[in-house]
């Protein structure tokens, strides 16, 4: 394959989900523009995203489809040939087209079979495989879509992930970008008004699904105390569909004070996207669920208070930047995957108590000069955490320390060894790993030494020269019924590719390595800290999470 | 020509009586062009579209016989569907090597034409005139076969054919459906855009399952994906 200059590179980044991954996608953007110098840099997205691309100053030049017209397109044409004739005429723009790179976001079909029409010299991403069945992608990857049959292990933010296409060796940005223009913050100052109560919460009431949304009882009780007791102005955003949530959180704050819904600003449907990025900026503080508003908030850095219920886990979508606050329901079967609808009161939304809320609220407002919630008040069913960056992306650190899990010490040392494999320029460093500890009791479960003995077991079968059969086979019988192990040992059986085959064994090295480090770390500080639990090497509480 | 139209009426009235009733009140196609060809055999143009050669339509049917599509359907005893009658010179000579001829003409106003241009009287007992797509259900193994300048002239009516067609057959079976159906890549032939797709080859491909994918398999793949996620 000829070699391209780095700075001449012609690059295609597909992105056709919402505009909250659009957000998600700057970043990468950044990378890019940052490892190919001077390259023309185009995007792909769904025609209802164009006018969030075209806010990008890393971009070039924008591209969008419609996919639903494309169907439209495609029905109308006579038989099986016409279809496809008229498909072809509707993406010539694309596949006349020749890039250097190009570069799938998406893990969905469609996308994947758009990107493979696109002519290309080199193609990232998930793709099609050869049995025109399976999506295909770089070995990273197949990690994390290893590693989603255990959510809980989890410890890479989606952005984070994305950024690793770029092939860049370090942190590109400090957040998500969403440039604002002094017409935009005109227009919401005029949308606010002039009697704006200080400090400004604004609240995003809505989420794409019901076990994602918080209680709008719960919000207008916490807009109660911020309304009383911080003299705080309320606002609601969001999208037209969302204007019954707003109603309800209206009836709800009137029951509790009927003069109060009169002095919320109720901007629920009135902004595109752009007005809505003006007003978050002026707020003092979002409170949230996961949602593009939150990831907009974090592009205009507005600070946020994330309530993640349901399927939504911080560690994989939480606030990106540093200093945001996420309240984590963490229940036996959190996260769930959103097509559960089994659940039949989604009872880990109440979980997060408008008190909580409240008191995560008031320390982001007055700059973490009031109390943080006690660990009593969490309870073992919510965490509390702080975004933080370091020179990989964003951490979720927790506030309140408490004993950390088998899960939690194996998420880490997933996230650390997963970290360098990612980005091969990371190295691990023992000093770093132990200052993320800081505040945490010590302890190392059990399951520990079982997980350290497999993956040595594990490291000498890869050193030895077996067939490829005959080494999946003994790393399958190794890993047995350790579901923590399950990640790595199929990424392992499924890369074709010797050199990645190479890295993931030294993967192993590196898990096995921070696992040491845990168990010099547990041995090395005495027991019985913060909350007083003293067993050493016992196993934590299960359903109980927090994590570094 | 009244006489040849009565006697090809009276024929179908014996067939099928709903169908000549029909035909009979029927008003001939606007915009309808009755020329000579070069052989001295009538020939069509409905606004603007010529139906059959101009130098010789009985010649240019007879080609059909020949085709790759006609001569497997033969040899797998299936049943040819003509879409379109024209003047009736692909109906007849289809008539001259089949047992059994199903036609699908949109216009009544068609057959009004034909049979009062062209002797059917030979041939009626083997053609079958279907009205709707359910009568497909009768002959399952029917093959559409399109005469191309009658999907011009009724596009819409096509797809509604082709449409129903497909829907009865499920999504999983398509490929099969192609992959089984002679010649099939001939239905493209007059409709098709200037870069006529080698479906045949591509179906295969998707079968075979091996080897990079090609534009047009990834178009036959995506086509599949919108219509089946919907979006």
């Amino acid at each position: 394959m000829k070699r391209i200059a780095d700075e001449n590179k012609n690059i295609l980044v597909i992105q056709l989900a919402r505009f909250g991954d659009f957000l998600q996608t700057t970043p990468l953007l950044a990378a890019l523009k940052i490892r190919h110098p001077g390259s023309h840099l185009a995007v792909l997205v769904n025609s209802d995203q164009e006018a969030v691309a075209a806010n990008n100053p890393h971009l070039d030049e924008i591209l969008s489809v419609n996919l639903a017209e494309l169907k439209r397109s495609a029905e109308k044409s006579l038989g099986l040939g016409g279809k496809i004739a008229a498909l072809r005429e509707k993406l010539g723009f694309l596949t006349r087209r020749r890039f250097d790179l190009v570069i799938n976001l998406n893990t969905s079909r469609p996308a994947a079979l758009l990107s493979a029409l696109i002519p290309a010299g080199e193609r990232r991403g998930p793709r099609l495989g050869p049995d025109r069945q399976r999506l295909i992608t770089a070995p990273w990857a197949d990690l994390i879509i290893n590693l989603m049959t255990r959510r809980r292990l989890i410890r890479f933010n989606l952005v984070d992930l994305l950024v690793c296409y770029s092939e860049i060796e370090f942190r590109p940005t400090d957040g998500l970008l969403y440039p604002l223009s002094l017409r935009t913050l005109g227009q919401a100052g005029f949308l606010l008004g002039p009697d704006v109560h200080r400090p400004l919460v604004g609240f995003q009431l809505g989420s794409r699904h019901l076990t994602r949304q918080w209680p709008p009882e719960h919000f207008a009780a916490l807009a109660e105390r911020l309304m009383v007791e911080d003299r705080a102005g309320i606002v609601l955003v969001g999208a037209p569909r969302e204007k019954p949530l707003a109603e309800t959180f209206l009836h709800h704050l009137s029951a509790i004070d009927p003069s109060a819904p009169s002095r919320v600003i109720n901007l629920m449907g009135r902004t595109s996207i752009d007005e809505l990025a003006g007003v978050l900026a002026e707020l003092d503080l979002l409170v949230t669920t996961d949602t593009g508003t939150m990831h907009l908030a974090a592009a205009v850095d507005t600070p946020i208070l994330a309530l993640f219920t349901g399927p939504a886990f911080c560690h994989e979508t939480g606030p990106y930047g540093a200093g945001h606050l996420i309240l984590q329901a963490m229940t036996e079967c959190s996260p769930c995957l959103e097509k559960d609808a089994e659940c039949p009161d989604h009872f880990c939304r109440r979980l997060i108590t408008p008190d909580l809320a409240a008191s995560a609220a008031r320390w982001l407002l007055s700059g973490g000069r009031t109390e943080l919630p006690e660990a009593a008040d969490l309870g073992h069913k919510v965490s509390l955490f702080i975004s933080d960056l370091d020179e990989f992306g964003v951490v979720y650190r927790p506030l309140v320390s408490n004993r950390l899990s088998a899960p939690d010490l194996t998420a880490l040392v997933y996230r650390e060894a997963g970290r360098s494999f990612m980005r091969p320029a990371y190295r691990l460093e023992r000093e770093r790993l132990i200052r993320g500890l800081k505040g945490h009791d010590p302890g190392y479960p059990s399951e520990l030494e079982d997980l350290s003995k497999a993956l040595k077991k594990m490291e000498r079968i890869l050193l030895e020269k077996n067939s490829g059969g005959e080494t999946r086979d003994r790393l399958l019988k190794t890993a047995g019924l350790n579901h923590d192990l399950q990640p790595v040992v199929k990424t392992i059986c499924s890369a074709a590719d010797k050199v990645y085959a190479k890295s993931l064994g030294a993967m192993l090295s590196d898990m096995v390595q921070v696992l040491s480090w845990l168990e010099a770390w547990s041995e090395s500080r005495p027991h019985g800290g913060a909350n007083g639990s003293a067993s050493f090497k016992t196993p934590a509480r299960s359903g109980q999470m927090s994590g570094p | 020509m009244v006489d040849l139209f009565e006697r090809n009426l009276n024929n179908l009235l014996e067939l099928d009586p709903e169908l000549a009733a029909r035909v009979r009140m029927a008003s001939v196609p606007d915009q309808a062009l009755i020329l000579p060809a070069r052989s001295g055999r009538p020939t069509l143009t409905v606004k603007g579209i010529s139906l059959h050669s101009r130098f010789d339509p009985v010649a240019e049917a007879e080609t059909l016989l020949k085709s790759h599509m006609i001569t497997e359907a033969g040899g797998k005893g299936l049943v040819p569907a003509l879409f379109g009658l024209g003047l009736g010179y692909q109906a007849l000579a289809l008539a001259g090597s089949f047992e059994l001829v199903l036609v699908i003409e949109p216009d009544p106003g068609m057959v009004k034409l034909a049979f009062s241009h062209l002797d059917f009287t030979q041939a009626l007992p083997r053609l079958r005139f279907l009205t709707a797509p359910s009568a497909f259900e009768q002959y399952p193994a029917a093959l559409l076969v399109p005469h191309p300048p009658s999907v011009r002239l009724h596009r819409t009516a096509f797809r509604l054919w082709t449409d129903q067609l497909e829907a009865r057959r499920p999504a999983a079976e398509l490929n099969k459906f192609l992959m089984d159906l002679p010649g099939w890549e001939e239905l493209l032939v007059g409709f098709d855009s200037a870069q006529p797709v080698d479906l045949l080859g591509l179906v295969r491909a998707v079968h075979r399952g091996t080897g990079p994918l090609s534009e047009g398999e990834t178009l036959i793949l995506l086509l599949h994906e919108l219509t089946k996620t919907g979006r």
